[in-house]
C-alpha cells in the first residue's frame, strides 16, 4: 500500500464516521489522458454535495470501501470494467460481456505526454 | 382444424434486448385497458415455447445477443419476429454506442418492423394485427 | 441439515419486465443467498453522450424511458451550472409539472406492477388505466408518450400555453378522486396486506449501508429527499413540500411510500400551475462547456439521480457520470431477500422498482 492509499483509506474512514453518517452517493472515475486517473468520491452530507478526490495510477492498487458501504461494491466494479483500474479483492465482469470491447471509457493518451 | 384455433389466438413473448424501455413500456400499455390487444386473441406468455409472436424491443446489446438467439431457437415453428420501435428496427438512436450490435435483425431474422421512438401502441397494434395475416400464411404452409 | 439448491431466475422471467439475472440459492423454501448478474442492458452511454454536448440533450432521455425528462431535466441543470446560467422560473416551474407528471406514469406502472406480480390482476389493470390518463396528458402538452424533448440547456424548447395549463389542472382534477379510491383499496386490502406486510424487511441502518435511495430508503425511515435540496424548482419558490416516510422497511412500506407520493404530485403540480407567471422561458446559451466540472441532481421516481460533467472547451464532453438510483437500489435487493420465501422473491425485487436499463446504461 503507497502512501496516498493509506491516506485515501484514512479520510474516507474517517468521513465515514462522522455524524449524522454522510450518505455515499457515488464514486467516479474520469481518465486524465496520461496514464492517470481522477477517483471522486462523493457523499451526501447535512444537505449538500461533499466529494474528496484523488489522482491514481493506471496499476496502483486501490483500497476498496465495500466494507465501509456495502453499496459502493458495485460502482467498483463498474470502474473496473469501465477502465481496468484494480480494486483490491473486487472483481470486474459487472456490464461488460466477454465479447464486449475492453475498457471502453480509456480516452487516448495525449501526444505531448510522450516529450515530458 | 388447427388453422382455425392457431390463428385465432397468437401467444405474445416479449423480450427486451437492451431498450430504453420506453418501448416496453408502450408494449404493456397494449395489454392494459385502453389499448386492450387480447381483443384480438393475443395473451402476452413469458414461456417462449408457447410463444407464436415475438415482440423483441431493444438495439441488442453483446450480451443478450446469446440469449436472443436461443430464445429464437426454443420459439416453435412456425413464428413471426416483431422489432418494436427504432433501436430495435435499426438501431439509430444508440450509434454511438460500443456494446451494441444494431438491430434485431443482424441477429434473428425479422418479419415486421415498427418504427418511432418511442413507437405508439397504435403503431404496434397495426403491426401484430398485419402480423396475424403473414402468421396465418406461416401455418397454412406449415400444414400443407 | 438440508441441501443447498440453486434457482435460476430470468434473464426472461414473467416477473420482470426487463432482463437481469438472479441466482438463488435455496434450502428447502428458505433463500439463503444471492448473486445478481447485471449487464444484459449495457449499451454504453456514457461514452456515446460525451460526443456532442447538444445531442446529448436527446440522447440521455434515451437512457431510460420511464424517468426520461428526469434524465433531461438533470442533464440540463448540471450545463447551466457549468455555464453559470439560471434557467428562468418559468421555465422551471414548466419542469417541475412534467417531472411530477412523469412521476405520476412510473409510480403508478410500479403500483401496478407489484399488484401483478402478487397476482392481483384487477388491482394492475386499475392502475394502468389511470396511467393511460397521465400518458396521454403529456401527450397533449409535449408530442411525445414517452420522450418528451422538451428541455434546452438554459430553459425549455416550447413554451406550455395557458390552453395546455388548464388541461393539466382538468386531468388533475378528474384524477385525484380515483386515485383516492385507490390508495383506500391499497390501505385496506387483504391480498395486498397479507402478501407484502413484514416481507423483505431492510432494517434502516442496512438501508443507509447500500446507500439506497427514493421510495426504497424511505420507504426504511430515512427522509432522504433531493426535492428539498437539489432541485431549485422546489422549496425556494414557495412550493410546499415535505417527504413522505414511512419506518417498517417492508414492501407495503415502500408500496404506500409511492402510493402517498402520487397523491402528492396531483398536489405538486397544482402547486406549479398556481405559481406560474407569464415571462422569459429560455436563456440560449452560447460556444462550448468550459473546462470545468459540475453536479446535478433530481429526484427521479426511483431516487436520487445525478449527473458529474467535466468540459473541454470541444463540442466533445471529457467525462460525463450518471449515478442512476437504481444502481444503488437494485443490489440491495440481495440484502432485502435473505431469508425470504421463494415465492416472495418476485414481489421483494418489484418493489425496489428495479430498472436495469439505468442500472447499465
Ligand atoms: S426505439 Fe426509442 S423509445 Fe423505443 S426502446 Fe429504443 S430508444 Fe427507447
Amino acid at each position: 500500500m503507497s502512501a496516498a492509499e493509506i491516506d485515501l483509506r484514512k479520510k474516507l474512514e474517517r468521513m465515514s464516521l462522522k455524524s449524522p453518517r454522510p450518505r455515499l452517493i457515488d464514486v467516479i472515475a474520469a481518465d486524465r489522458r496520461d496514464g492517470t486517473y481522477d477517483l471522486i468520491y462523493v457523499f451526501h452530507h447535512e444537505g449538500a454535495i461533499v466529494d474528496h478526490r484523488y489522482v491514481v495510477n493506471e496499476d496502483d492498487d486501490i483500497t476498496s470501501i465495500a466494507d465501509l458501504y456495502a453499496g459502493a461494491l458495485c460502482m467498483e466494479r463498474e470502474i473496473i470494467d469501465m477502465y481496468g483500474l484494480k480494486f483490491n479483492g473486487v472483481t470486474g465482469g459487472f456490464l461488460l460481456d466477454p465479447s464486449s470491447p475492453k475498457n471502453p471509457l480509456r480516452q487516448p493518451r495525449k501526444e505531448v505526454a510522450k516529450d515530458v | 382444424m388447427r388453422e382455425d384455433a392457431a390463428t385465432r389466438s397468437p401467444w405474445i413473448l416479449h423480450f427486451d434486448t437492451g431498450s430504453c424501455n420506453g418501448c416496453d413500456l408502450e408494449v404493456w400499455a397494449l395489454l392494459t385497458p385502453r389499448y386492450d390487444v387480447e381483443r384480438f386473441g393475443m395473451v402476452n406468455k413469458a414461456n417462449p415455447k408457447h410463444a407464436d409472436i415475438l415482440l423483441i424491443t431493444g438495439p441488442v446489446t453483446k450480451k443478450s445477443e446469446q440469449r436472443l438467439i436461443n430464445l429464437y431457437n426454443q420459439t416453435p415453428d412456425p413464428k413471426l419476429v416483431i422489432a418494436c420501435g427504432d433501436c430495435a428496427s435499426n438501431g439509430v438512436p444508440f450509434l454511438d454506442c460500443y456494446n451494441v450490435c444494431m438491430g434485431v435483425d443482424k441477429v434473428i431474422p425479422v418479419d415486421l418492423y415498427v418504427p418511432g421512438c418511442s413507437c405508439r401502441p397504435e403503431a404496434i397494434m397495426d403491426a401484430v394485427v398485419k402480423g396475424i395475416g403473414m402468421w396465418k400464411k406461416k401455418v397454412e404452409e406449415a400444414d400443407r | 441439515m438440508s441441501r443447498t439448491s440453486v434457482i435460476p431466475f430470468g434473464p426472461q422471467h414473467a416477473a420482470f419486465l426487463e432482463p437481469f439475472h438472479l441466482k438463488l440459492q435455496v434450502e428447502e423454501e428458505v433463500v439463503v443467498g444471492a448473486e445478481m448478474s447485471f449487464g444484459y442492458n449495457h449499451r454504453g452511454m456514457e461514452y456515446a453522450m460525451a460526443q456532442d454536448f447538444k445531442r446529448t440533450q436527446f440522447l440521455c432521455e434515451r437512457v431510460c424511458g420511464i424517468c426520461s425528462f428526469h434524465h433531461s431535466s438533470a442533464y440540463v441543470q448540471t450545463m447551466e451550472r457549468l455555464f453559470g446560467i439560471e434557467a428562468p422560473e418559468r421555465a422551471k416551474l414548466v419542469r417541475m409539472i412534467m417531472m411530477e407528471a412523469q412521476r405520476l406514469t412510473s409510480h403508478l406502472l410500479a403500483l401496478g406492477h407489484i399488484a401483478e406480480t402478487v397476482g392481483y390482476e384487477n388491482m394492475f389493470m386499475q392502475f394502468f388505466r389511470e396511467r393511460e390518463e397521465v400518458m396521454t396528458l403529456v401527450n397533449r402538452i409535449s408530442g411525445g408518450r414517452v420522450h418528451y424533448s422538451m428541455n434546452a440547456i438554459g430553459g425549455i424548447r416550447k413554451d406550455v400555453t395557458y390552453e395546455g395549463l388548464k388541461d393539466i389542472g382538468e386531468t388533475m382534477d378528474r384524477l385525484e378522486p380515483r386515485l383516492l379510491d385507490l390508495r383506500s383499496i391499497v390501505r385496506k386490502d387483504r391480498t395486498l396486506r397479507k402478501r407484502l406486510i413484514g416481507v423483505g424487511v431492510l432494517s434502516k441502518e442496512a438501508a443507509f449501508d447500500w446507500c439506497t435511495v427514493g421510495p426504497t430508503s424511505r420507504g426504511s425511515g430515512l427522509p432522504h429527499d433531493i426535492r428539498l435540496t437539489g432541485f431549485d424548482g422546489y422549496g425556494v419558490n414557495g412550493v410546499k413540500f415535505r417527504p413522505i416516510y414511512y419506518d417498517e422497511g417492508d414492501c407495503y412500506a415502500r408500496t404506500m411510500v409511492r402510493m402517498d407520493e402520487v397523491i402528492q404530485s396531483v398536489d405538486l403540480i397544482r402547486q406549479g400551475i398556481n405559481l406560474m407567471r407569464d415571462g422569459p422561458f429560455l436563456n440560449a446559451v452560447k460556444g462550448n462547456p468550459p473546462a470545468a466540472d459540475a453536479y446535478g441532481r433530481v429526484e427521479a421516481p426511483r431516487g436520487e439521480l445525478m449527473y458529474w460533467v467535466r468540459g473541454k472547451n470541444e463540442v466533445q464532453l471529457d467525462r460525463i457520470k450518471l449515478r442512476t438510483p437504481a444502481l444503488v437500489n437494485v443490489p440491495a435487493v440481495s440484502a432485502m431477500i435473505k431469508g425470504a420465501r421463494v415465492a416472495d422473491v418476485g414481489p421483494i425485487t418489484v418493489s425496489v422498482d428495479p430498472c436495469i436499463c439505468c442500472t447499465d446504461r
